[in-house]
């Protein structure tokens, strides 16, 4: 639905016509992210500044447009989807990296700037900057704020939210709120950082943020071990953790993500393997190299069948890029992919994992799923179509079930993805009553007509249905 | 047809359909994509562009000339294929999906130039040859300068055309100036734009071959690979061209085809014979006949690596997007410069597509430029002595960046280095 022609002259004022885009191609462009639903944003805004995004959220929020920010699009539980007549804040053209200091260890950046980018420059400068969501090529430092993402090496260094010490965030009214400061340690009032981390864009816009780096390791090194069941290599990976190496990542694939993963990328596991176990070590050249030893024979003592262990100083990337990307190359096997994204206490790991299998056989649904099982953090994927109303069905009911199983271990419905449309109507499964008032008090006052991101917690409204038409039955299982 | 009705065709086709559904929005590619990067829209991104016929295939999305705009703003590159870790099939969607997008109004004058010279020049040899030769005149007179001249305030974007235009080096080559030779080892594609404007390359490859040992045939019968055609959407003009080459090329030889483009084009003609399955057979009987330059003479080469150095000995390798992104034919040049006695660096990919991309230069002039800068800079700053690349597209454009920079840098073909280096000799090389 086009937004009304004044409020779109007065935003092209602002941005100038070029970056103001309202043609259904152009808009349809940004109606999407890596979940499976589709919608049709108003408009589309593209903001260089910040002082742009302080005029057009002033203004829109004024006439009282919904607004949705977004990066790159790649949120896999739909948390940059536009509401009706709502418009897109795009800020895939703010990607600088403004500062970088290398003694205090910290840069900062726009929030449209890529992941990836401020990856790279930090270990140009001997640092790294370690939440590592598995498409990092693509996200951007404002999604992972929003999402509070953070991927493999969260194990060790922590989440999203514990590296960001700092953002400029555009509240309602236009206004910028500076937030924390560019040290380390900073206890002056409320933590509002990290009540932001996290909030998917549902209390205003993240222009810019100040974000620790952590010094790069001397050396690394990549054990991977395969199994003949799944549940081997599960309980595997809690014999690892009980040997207390500190691997800074430990990850598992199982059989139909291995499938996938070999198609796409031939990384040499066996047909034989059912399940793998990728474990790494960050150090000193001799502390990883012994590491790796004694996780590789850890592991396979526990059952593995086939191991490959990378040396300090040789590239292991193929490995990991190949589970960074198993999400995307599930694709091959079925297009209608939903990430599921639950978190259980280690401890309970493979009985998750099990869980989750016997869940998808009640329901009668396939399922792939991989995890970064070192802290337990499980991502069964739904092979699924959503044109079939029984496999819709079938899946919402999966959906639940491994919901509530996450529950009863005192997990979390969601542990990285963040909720997006896809969990909205389950938060209050997990939170109760006072809370979620609680919750809802915060939001209203940064937005008080809750028109920021309104199709997701805690603004839950129409939830658009996937618009997901596959005609053609060929992909079978 | 009109486009509603060609794209309603399109949903027959399963590789179409299913491909267009493999795409699950998950970015990789973005990054990756030199359009994405010149434009930053997701509408000139891959993905965008998938989600664009996703929506013209579920009917959310009329297709219009905006479309139009965005699917023409797309060099063809193929990167996106290259990371793409759901193998959606972006080279076939696109293809299709121009085919199927009758030039709209907006667009009309512009394509139907751009058309009438594929139709009219490029697919019919002789008339390749007589207008690079008219070509070669207006550039001797200096006519074209002249041009860019007068135009640089007035219309600069044309200007940038011309600047960007191929000059025409050495005389037209046509295959009678070869011999058809029965029951020769190689067969030589000359193409058509390669053929006219670089016809001293064509003139290198054949003597590179004979010299490494290959007896060589140029067909008389054979035309214009299609990926031009293709690309611009006229698929059935590109699909006659192929079966042209398809009979031309009939056989047991290996089939030369030195530049890259014309290479892949032709490795995708099997795609274009859906619901023929004689000539599909016959299409991949001849792709598995294909071959390039660097493959036919890199084993017989031992001779040249004991000549005496080149004088410019500081290489630096341009692997054209196609060679790298598709066919997978990584560090070949590096390894056979190497072998010839000179010291190589390869462009690292991030410097990506040097904007040349079939007709993508002649009509997006500015975004062309644009990427051509950023790759010029990169060359610049590594300061080679010589630049070598294996598509005629990419070493026209560089060669013609460098000239408006004013910067005396020679681009030659693989075939031209091997050439000199096997007895062709000019002092440069």
């Amino acid at each position: 639905m086009p937004i009304d022609p004044h409020i779109a002259a007065s935003v092209r004022d602002i941005v100038g016509a070029e970056n103001f885009l309202d043609h259904p191609a152009e808009t349809q462009s940004y109606g999407f992210n890596s979940y499976p639903a589709f919608t049709e944003p108003g408009a589309v805004v593209m903001l260089r500044d910040v002082e742009q995004v302080q005029r057009v959220v002033a203004m829109l929020y004024d006439r009282d447009v919904p607004m949705v920010i977004r990066g790159s699009g790649t949120n896999v539980c739909g948390s940059a989807l536009t509401a009706k007549g709502g418009v897109v804040l795009s800020l895939e053209r703010m990607t600088r990296i403004l500062e970088l200091d290398t003694v205090s260890r910290f840069a900062v950046v726009e929030a449209g700037a890529s992941v990836d980018q401020l990856q790279k420059l930090a270990i140009e400068n001997g640092l790294l900057f370690t939440p590592n969501p598995g498409n990092v090529a693509a996200v951007t430092v404002g999604g992972i704020i929003g999402c509070n993402s953070s991927g493999d090496l969260a194990l060790s260094y922590g989440t999203t939210r514990d590296f960001v010490l700092g953002l400029d965030l555009v509240i309602h009214d236009g206004s910028l709120i500076r937030l924390g400061a560019r040290c380390r340690k900073d206890v002056t009032g409320y933590d509002l950082v990290r009540l932001v981390v996290g909030s998917e864009g549902t209390l205003g816009v993240v222009t810019q943020a100040t974000l620790k780096l952590v010094d790069k390791p001397e050396a690394e090194t990549s054990v991977l071990v395969g199994y003949d069941e799944e549940q081997v290599g599960a309980e595997a990976c809690l014999a690892l953790l009980e040997e207390r190496l500190s691997p800074v990542a430990l990850e598992f694939m199982d059989n139909q993500t291995l499938r996938a993963v070999e198609a796409a990328f031939k990384i040499g596991i066996p047909d034989r393997a059912k399940a793998v176990v990728l474990a790494r070590f960050f150090g000193t050249r001799e502390a990883t190299a012994a590491a790796a030893r004694r996780a590789e024979a850890v592991l396979v003592r526990a059952g593995g069948f086939y191991s490959t262990t990378t040396a300090p100083g040789e590239s292991a990337e193929h490995l990991w890029r190949a589970r960074h990307w198993a999400y995307p190359a599930l694709a091959r096997i079925c297009p209608t992919l939903y990430g599921e994204d639950i978190r259980v206490p280690v401890r309970h790991f493979p009985a998750a994992l099990r869980r989750i299998y016997e869940i998808a056989a009640e329901v009668g649904i396939h399922i792939a799923c991989f995890a970064h099982a070192g802290d337990g953090q499980l991502h069964p994927l739904l092979l699924t179509d959503d044109s079939d109303p029984v496999q819709k069905e079938r899946a919402d009911r999966f959906v639940e079930g491994v919901i509530d199983m996450a529950l009863e271990y005192g997990g979390s419905i969601t542990g990285e993805h963040g909720i997006g449309v896809h969990k909205s109507r389950y938060v209050k499964r997990q939170l109760d009553t006072p809370a979620l008032e609680l919750t809802a008090r915060v939001k209203k006052a940064f937005d008080p007509k809750g028109l920021f991101n309104p199709m997701i917690f805690p603004n839950v409204g129409p939830v658009p249905e996937p618009q997901n038409v596959r005609r053609l039955a060929v992909y079978t299982l | 047809m009109n486009p509603k009705a060609s794209f309603a065709r399109l949903k027959e086709d399963p590789e179409y359909q299913n491909g267009v559904m493999r795409c699950i929005r998950c970015s990789i590619c973005v990054p990756r994509c030199p359009s994405y990067r010149v434009y930053q829209n997701e509408a000139d991104s891959p993905r965008g562009r998938v989600q664009m016929l996703r929506a013209v295939m579920e009917d959310r999305l009329e297709p219009s000339s905006n479309l139009e705009h965005h699917l023409d703003r797309c060099l063809g590159c193929r990167a996106c294929e290259d990371v793409c870790p759901s193998a959606v099939p972006y080279g076939y969607l696109l293809d299709r999906a121009r085919s199927a997008l009758q030039p709209t109004e907006h667009a009309r004058a512009r394509k139907s130039v751009v058309r009438w010279g594929l139709t009219r020049i490029a697919a019919t040899p002789w008339r390749v040859y007589w207008s690079a030769q008219l070509l070669r005149l207006v550039q001797a007179l200096r006519l074209d300068r002249l041009a860019a001249w007068a135009l640089r305030k007035v219309r600069p974007s044309a200007a940038l055309r011309i600047e960007l235009a191929p000059r025409v080096r050495g005389a037209p080559f046509r295959a009678s100036e070869a011999e058809e030779k029965p029951g020769a080892a190689v067969q030589v594609l000359i193409g058509c734009v390669a053929s006219g404007v670089l016809g001293d390359v064509q003139r290198a490859t054949i003597r590179a071959l004979e010299r490494t040992g290959a007896e060589v045939s140029v067909p008389a019968s054979q035309n214009c690979c299609g990926a031009l055609h293709l690309h611009a959407g006229l698929m059935d003009e590109a699909r006659e061209l192929a079966r042209g080459n398809i009979e031309a090329f009939d056989g047991e030889a290996e089939v030369c085809v030195n530049a890259a483009g014309c290479r892949l084009a032709m490795r995708e003609y099997p795609s274009l014979f859906d619901g023929e399955p004689t000539w599909q057979e016959r299409a991949r009987q001849l792709v598995g006949r294909l071959r390039s330059v660097t493959e036919l003479t890199g084993a017989r080469l031992n001779g040249a690596a004991t000549a005496p150095p080149p004088t410019r000995r500081r290489a630096l390798v341009h692997e054209p997007c196609h060679e790298f992104n598709v066919q997978k034919e990584r560090g070949k040049l590096e390894a056979l410069l190497r072998q010839l006695g000179y010291e190589v660096e390869t462009l690292p990919r991030g410097a990506g597509c040097c904007g040349s991309a079939g007709l993508f230069s002649a009509l997006q002039p500015k975004a062309a430029s644009d990427l051509l800068d950023r790759l010029l800079d990169d060359v610049q700053g590594r300061a080679p002595e010589l630049v070598v690349s294996s598509n005629p597209g990419c070493q026209l454009l560089i060669e013609a960046g460098l000239r408006r920079r004013g910067i005396d840098l020679p681009v030659l073909d693989i075939s031209e280095v091997i050439d000199r280096r096997t007895g062709g000799g000019e002092a440069e090389a």
